[in-house]
């Protein structure tokens, strides 16, 4: 099947450059310079029409700022988002903002992703009467239709944001999304800020609308057990590179890079009791400062020489999965 | 026993109405034993928490209850008699290690205040001992560490030498508020392993407050189950996570992915946690229930069954 | 549509709006509550003045120099009680206050709101555009703020001349630089938020953005330093008045009568200066106690 969308060597640096300030402190000798961080560096990425792929790393490993990438909020500095062959900053004009809707984004925060000024009739609303997707008069039964869809009830319309509770803001943030009539979606860490029960509901939720619509999701989380259940393949991220892709069933039965195996031992489950097992030591490195070769060799127990200076590439394994470890065959 | 908390009640006056935030709590924890708080966001495991540390500000006030720390009731005990047992015999970690960490001071220097708080002995002392706490929660060099300030730390660094100085005077009770909520999976590993060693070793108990069932699941002895402001079950781990009685312990664990076959829907509870302003009379999770009925409009009693006890007119029967 | 999504929870929490607890929060504090009934009856009295004195200060037929520097209490030519006297040329010092409030907090209020307009346009370009423009205006912010308010407008005044107009636009380039600097920080905050980047993802316009998303959420912190910047416009027209730079002797402001007052001092008569100097001081206080108190209840750090 021809790919949805393809993430063609994406990196994002970000560089925070000095001010006057900082380039006075500069002169008299002070440890300040200009500090770039690769947020994403060099990801390749290939997602079928309907597929659910799962993205999962820890705290800075750019998995968020690919999900900004992606759905346009931030610009790739180097390499291209293709959505359907078309490299989307390439296009314009009608294209372009076709583009644009086609791929929309869920927040993490159900507090801080909407507008707390705007009524929910008009936070969902105003996309699609901005760009003419519906009539001013078909306007407030498509509001409706959109409520339900996401299990709102539309007599809510005219309330704000902060009237609703987190699972119904969440739900509020996924029908604002679904109302330009998106075909792939950008979930970034979704339910994490939810309760363990409304977690299901929501999960649940995106399940339904995968079916109902036909969406195809890049599933931005850092809790494996949720991806491990919705996901239809993975990648595993760490310090802006993958470290790891695989069909999800493979890939939790039998992890094929140092990192992957440590996340899937370490993540707490409800079937271990009072454990024992001594955890991989050290700290995530700060992406300011990456080490050297592989990024994970300062934490690695299988660390060689050849770890430390060579950056492995992420080589097939078989159809469909991939590791960037020097030593993948040796597990 | 280190705590017996019996009937504990604490409420909140605001202008908007009452708050039963806290509501006829009871549990006891003994010495080197770990108590998961288990509860969503509003059922009162934090209020708890801060209720037995005398940190209850303000519209809140503790109503009811009793709260035995060694045998002395401290519920009713003065500011001056809390500040000379919190971080001495009471030390408390919480979700943000900023809470408890100055930013302007060095390591070393709050962690020799600490100490020589509650205890004579000379500065280079009570630096060994620095040392020697933050080598004990994995701190690499801790030399270095101990002239840094917390801004030069990572946040899992900085939360363990949260851990360090709670456990610096050798406490009796700690209390953590989602310790390791903020973390990474392997950051969260590394402090749980820690946290669980040294209760051991220091026969320290432990309440260890969370919404993550699946954390207390492998780190504590027991667990207590709170639902709006009320413990609804409680027993031993193995008991409450394999063989569930309570409605809604069966619920929350039947909505962890991992329970589920991969791709099916999961099971979900239905609706949402109650308004704590409008509390349904009686039970508080019966608009939730599926097996709620008409003697669920009375608030059932804790009652002994099968090994734990459970608030609740219709336990789930297991075979 | 499927079932499950049908059974998802519906009913909202019944949470109070956001200007419920605002005004539940407003009216716990007595002295604010106090101050905010101060200043409406001050903008009533002042509004109604025509209504409620028993003298037109302003019209000469009305006036009579046989009245000059009663005593508070005295009666009239025309047979009204002075309750608190009169001044040096006859005029009833009740209605001359009440026709002062009402020159004063014109000016006050006209500057206020035309300097918020300014600022905020301002802030909004330079947090909106960055780079070498946002430095520019910051600098010009900077290098505004670092003069004392009362020496930029006595500058002004000096070169523009008196009238009420130039008192206004002197009050104008003295304080729009507070509002620049406010909207500017909370557009920066805002615009890091979610809610943007949604609107962003939404294929919605910049303008639309900074109009109808950002700019909404600016507007708490600017009705507070709005509320303060008033009052200080107020007292800072009154300065210049009092110094004889401000507003002349046939629109008088409190800060005119006050001067016209002064020379009496000395002599026993306090009444001329202290009444309106005392209605003067009320206005700007109540209207600071109000300031407070809003940026306490807007203030998310400082709640509990």
């Amino acid at each position: 099947m021809k790919p949805i969308l393809e993430i063609d060597a994406v990196s994002k640096r970000f560089t925070r450059t000095l001010d006057v300030a900082g380039r006075v402190a500069q002169r008299l000798g002070a440890k300040v310079r200009e500090e770039t961080v690769h947020a994403v560096d060099s990801v390749s990425l290939t997602i079928a029409p309907g597929e659910v792929v799962g993205l999962v790393g820890e705290s800075g490993c750019g998995k968020s700022t690919l999900g900004r990438v992606v759905a346009g909020i931030h610009s790739a500095s180097a390499g291209r988002i293709l959505l359907d062959g078309q490299d989307i900053a390439a296009l314009t004009g009608a294209e372009r903002r076709a583009a644009t809707l086609a791929v929309q984004m869920i927040f993490q925060d159900p507090f801080a992703s909407l507008n707390p000024r705007l009524r929910v009739e008009d936070i969902i609303g105003e996309a699609p009467r901005v760009h003419g997707l519906v009539t001013a008069d078909a306007l407030s039964d498509y509001v409706d239709e959109t409520m339900r869809r996401v299990g709102l009830d539309p007599a809510l319309k005219r309330r704000y944001a902060h009237q609703f509770s987190g699972g119904q803001r969440q739900r509020i943030g996924i029908a604002r999304a679904l109302a330009v009539k998106p075909r792939f979606l950008v979930c970034d860490e979704a339910i994490a800020a939810l309760d363990v029960s409304i977690q299901a509901q929501v999960i649940n939720l995106f399940m339904d609308l995968r079916e109902e619509l036909g969406l195809t999701y890049l599933f931005i989380s850092h809790d494996l057990s949720v991806v491990e259940h919705i996901a239809d393949s993975v990648a595993i991220m760490y310090l802006g590179r993958i470290v790891e892709t695989a069909p999800t069933e493979a890939l939790f039965e039998a992890p094929r890079h140092p990192y992957t195996r440590a996340l899937l031992a370490e993540a707490p489950r409800l079937d271990q009791r009072r454990r024992q097992f001594e955890p991989i030591r050290g700290e995530i490195p700060s992406p300011l400062d990456p080490p050297p070769g592989c990024h994970f060799h300062p934490r690695c127990p299988k660390t060689q020489d050849i770890c430390r200076t060579a950056l492995p590439a992420l080589d097939p394994i078989v159809p469909g999965r991939h590791a960037a470890c020097h030593f993948w065959a040796e597990t | 026993m280190t705590l017996a908390v019996q009937g504990l009640a604490t409420h909140f006056f605001t202008h908007a109405g009452g708050v039963k935030a806290v509501d006829g709590v009871d549990f006891s924890v003994e010495p080197g034993q770990i108590m998961g708080l288990v509860g969503e966001s509003g059922s009162g495991k934090s209020i708890t928490g801060f209720s037995i540390l005398g940190l209850i500000d303000p519209p809140g006030r503790i109503v009811a209850g009793s709260i035995r720390f060694k045998g002395t009731e401290i519920s009713n005990a003065s500011e001056a008699d809390f500040q000379r047992l919190r971080g001495n015999r009471i030390a408390m970690i919480f979700q943000d290690p900023m809470m408890t960490l100055n930013p302007v001071l060095r390591i070393d220097t709050q962690m020799i205040e600490a100490i020589q708080a509650h205890e004579t002995v000379p500065r280079r002392t009570a630096w060994e001992q620095s040392r020697a706490a933050l080598g004990l929660v994995g701190i690499p060099a801790p030399e270095e560490r101990l002239s840094a300030y917390p801004h030069q730390l990572s946040g899992g660094m900085r939360q363990r030498v949260a851990i360090a100085i709670a456990f610096l005077n050798k406490p009796d009770l700690i209390i953590a508020d989602e310790p390791t909520t903020a973390l990474d999976v392997t950051i969260q590993a590394q402090i749980i392993h820690e946290a669980q060693k040294l209760t051991r070793e220091t026969r320290t108990a432990m309440i260890w407050i969370t919404h993550d069932l699946a954390v207390v699941a492998g780190l504590a002895d027991r667990i207590s189950v709170m639902y709006a402001g009320r413990i609804v079950e409680q027993g031993a781990t193995d008991d409450i996570i394999d063989r569930p009685l309570h409605p809604y312990t069966v619920g929350l664990l039947g909505s962890v992915p991992s329970a589920n076959r991969r791709g099916a829907r999961l099971a979900q509870i239905e609706g949402m946690a109650p308004n704590m302003l409008a509390l349904p009379p009686g039970c508080a999770f019966a608009p939730r229930c599926q097996h709620a009925d008409a003697t669920c409009a009375q608030v059932p009693e804790m009652a002994a069954v099968s090994g734990r006890t459970v608030r609740c007119f219709h336990p789930v029967s297991r075979p | 549509m499927t079932e499950a999504t049908l059974t998802a929870p519906v009913t909202p929490v019944k949470v109070e709006t956001p200007f419920q607890r605002f005004r539940a929060e407003f009216f716990e504090s007595r002295i604010a509550t106090a101050a905010l009934a101060t200043i409406v009856l001050i903008i009533l009295l002042a509004l109604f003045a025509p209504w409620i004195t028993p003298q037109n200060p302003y019209d000469l037929a009305q006036v009579d120099v046989m009245d000059g520097r009663l005593a508070p209490g005295s009666e009239a030519f025309a047979g009204y009680t002075m309750w608190l006297g009169s001044d040096g040329a006859g005029r009833d010092l009740f209605s001359a206050i009440l026709y002062g409030l009402r020159i004063s907090l014109a000016v006050g209020v006209a500057s206020g709101v035309i300097a918020l307009l300014l600022g905020m346009a301002v802030g909004l370009l330079a947090a909106y555009a960055g780079g070498r423009l946002e430095t520019v205006i910051m600098r010009v912010v900077d290098l505004q703020l670092s003069f004392p308010a009362s020496l930029v407008a006595l500058m002004l005044i000096a070169i523009l001349g008196k009238g009420i107009e130039n008192i206004i636009l002197a009050l104008v380039v003295a304080q729009w630089a507070y509002y620049a600097r406010t909207v500017r920080a909370t557009a920066l905050v805002e615009r890091r938020k979610e809610y943007v980047e949604a609107a962003a993802c939404l294929g919605l316009s910049n303008t639309r953005i900074i109009f109808r998303h950002i700019l909404p959420n600016c507007l708490a912190p600017l009705i507070v330093v709005g509320t303060v910047q008033v009052a200080s416009a107020i007292s800072l027209e009154a300065t210049l008045s009092f110094l004889g730079i401000g507003l002349p002797q046939t629109e008088p402001s409190l800060g005119v009568l006050i001067a016209n007052g002064f020379e009496y001092m000395m002599s026993g008569r306090y009444w001329i200066s202290i009444f309106p100097g005392l209605a003067l001081l009320l206005t700007v206080v109540s209207i600071n106690l109000v300031g407070d108190h809003l940026r306490d209840v807007l203030n998310p750090r400082l709640k509990k």
